[in-house]
């Protein structure tokens, strides 16, 4: 019984094996197998016995090099943005207590990771200046429909959600899907008393900075739930959510501590005012003392969470994004309150230096006026598709199509000015 | 003062009753930390589950046990929700509704049937 709580796992031995056959009454595998038709079974030795290890790594190796995004200057953003990781992140979550330890329960959640945890949230909140943070969901787009979803609890009898236009597509997506079998309405019309939510994205999808104050307290009036979607970089520069009039701010947390990984695992943050935090979904992590006085953490608040209301529970999203939510917390740790202003304003110089020449080309012209932090759209005068191949024979990846015009580029610090210079050039003579 | 199966109680004066939650519910839920009140105005159908009661291992439902609509509710539960606990009978209660159909009440038990109830 002791193996068994010690959830260790080690293959059975022989005596073990020899003890289970006999409690069923057979003498052997083949025996206890014997009711699959012999013409199923493998017969060794095979005549391929599969590669050696060597083998099989020079194998993947070369599938590997037929990859060929190394070799391209990344402008593509629409949610998730080249950055670079700070060696520490890989140093700290390759270390096995946080990276082989799958999201436990209160039982089994050590006092390290409960502690990471708490302060990944602590951050967060700090980051967009509002009162709580969950324990992480599992990216942007969930975070979004999450906090719909706290909106409608909320704001019962409510029917309706304002979901700006300019809000990232593929976020847009999963609110619906989320969404799908609630009769709730997303719309883009008139906020009044039946709006549950207000949802916005600033910067929005084409990059520009948005009056979202002046909305927030607009939709306030009408008793609707302020729900802001960010690149959490842009923080680190412009007004928090919390100075905006949010009452949720959720977005995916990528940008810090987590390479592009072709699409994930990223993790989603979600951050409240105080009065809603019952409406959370997931994890909240706790600091507390224990009986001796002693500083300790613990899952809080999980009174509705799925284990114990089961069907009526806040949300069925029963884990977090642990490791993802380190790798976040090691990176704005890593950069600091002064950092991640250094970070940002790299990021808003770089973006700002490529679009003033862009735009300065005949044939190319901005989207908007309005202000920008590091990802701005350009309308060109051919079709982008036609011009893609120009830039992919020079390793640049200009950016994000949208319609036929339009490319949204996002720059971030891993963007030098010579080879800003080189979009440039690239550019003039397309 | 009337129960419910599922252990609320009501208190009719009129055609206005006021309903918390026994003693016993009460004991089984622990501290409670933290109430959800029904809308004033509401209308509400018997056995709709109009309140939640939060305790430090189980948030928990409150059911009507008659139909109405909701006129009052304790607001002092949202500073102490701990009156639940201390005085779940009397100024634990949880909120006053005027009754839509009266005649529901017969299908609740008097007191002495709802604590025999328990003994058993």
């Amino acid at each position: 019984m002791n193996r068994l709580i010690a959830m260790d796992f080690v293959a059975n031995q022989k005596n073990q094996w020899e003890e289970m056959l006999a409690a069923l009454g057979v003498r052997s595998i083949d025996e206890l197998l014997q009711a699959i038709p012999k013409k199923l079974h493998l017969q060794p030795p095979l005549k391929d016995d599969g590669l050696s290890e060597y083998e099989g790594m020079r194998a993947i190796e070369q599938v590997l090099s037929k990859n060929t995004f190394p070799q391209y200057e990344n402008y593509l953003g629409a949610g998730a943005y080249e950055h670079h990781v700070p060696a520490l992140v890989g140093a700290i979550c390759q270390k096995s207590e946080f990276l082989t330890s799958y999201t436990p329960y209160q039982a089994e959640a050590s006092q390290g990771m409960l502690q990471a945890t708490f302060e990944y949230q602590t951050a967060l909140a700090a980051l967009t200046g509002l009162d709580v943070a969950n324990a992480s969901l599992y990216d942007g787009g969930s975070a979004a429909a999450e906090a719909c979803f706290m909106a409608l609890r909320a704001n019962k009898g409510r029917s309706k959600i304002y979901l700006s236009p300019k809000v990232n597509p593929f976020y847009r997506g999963v609110i619906e899907q989320y969404l799908f079998s609630h009769s709730f309405t997303l719309h883009a019309g008139e906020i009044d008393s039946d709006t549950a939510a207000v949802v916005v994205q600033n910067p929005n999808f084409f990059g520009e900075i948005e009056d979202v104050a002046a909305l927030f307290k607009k939709s306030k009036e009408q008793g609707a739930i302020c729900i802001l979607i960010a690149n959490p970089l842009v923080y680190g520069l412009f007004a928090s959510a919390g100075e905006l009039g949010a009452d949720i701010a959720v977005g995916d947390g990528q940008p810090f501590g987590l390479p592009l990984q072709f699409g994930g695992p990223y993790v989603g943050y979600l951050t409240c005012r105080e009065s809603l935090v019952r409406q959370i979904p997931g994890r909240i992590v706790g600091e507390t003392v224990d009986a001796e006085g002693k500083r300790g953490y613990v899952l809080t608040l999980q009174a509705r969470e799925q284990h114990i209301r089961r069907e009526k529970a806040t949300s069925n999203i029963c884990t977090n994004q642990a490791l993802a939510a380190l790798a976040c917390l090691v990176a704005l740790s890593w950069y600091g309150k002064h950092g991640v202003r250094d970070l940002a304003l790299t990021n808003y110089q770089r973006a700002h230096y490529l679009h003033e020449k862009l735009i300065k080309i005949p044939g190319i012209s901005p989207f908007s006026q309005k202000p920008f932090f590091n990802e701005f759209c350009i309308r060109f005068e051919q079709k982008v598709s036609d011009l893609l191949p120009s830039f992919h024979k020079q390793g640049i990846q200009p950016g994000f199509p949208v319609g036929e015009h339009k490319l949204v580029v996002a720059v971030t610090e891993t963007k030098a000015k010579e080879q800003l210079d080189r979009y440039v050039e690239v550019a003039k003579h397309l | 003062m009337k129960f419910s199966e599922t252990h609320e109680w009501i208190d009719v004066k009129g055609t206005t009753g006021t309903v918390g939650v026994s003693e016993f519910a009460q004991k089984e839920l622990g501290d409670i930390v933290y109430v959800e009140l029904p809308q004033l105005g509401k209308t509400v159908k018997k056995g709709d589950p109009i309140a939640v009661l939060e305790s430090t291992k189980a948030a928990a439902d409150v059911y009507t046990p008659v139909s109405g609509t909701i006129i009052e509710v304790n607001h002092q539960l949202k500073e102490a929700p701990e009156l639940i606990n201390q005085h779940a009978e009397n100024s634990g209660w949880l909120f006053t509704l005027q009754l839509s159909n009266p005649e529901e009440l017969n299908a609740l038990q008097d007191e002495q049937a709802y604590r025999d109830g328990l003994r058993s």
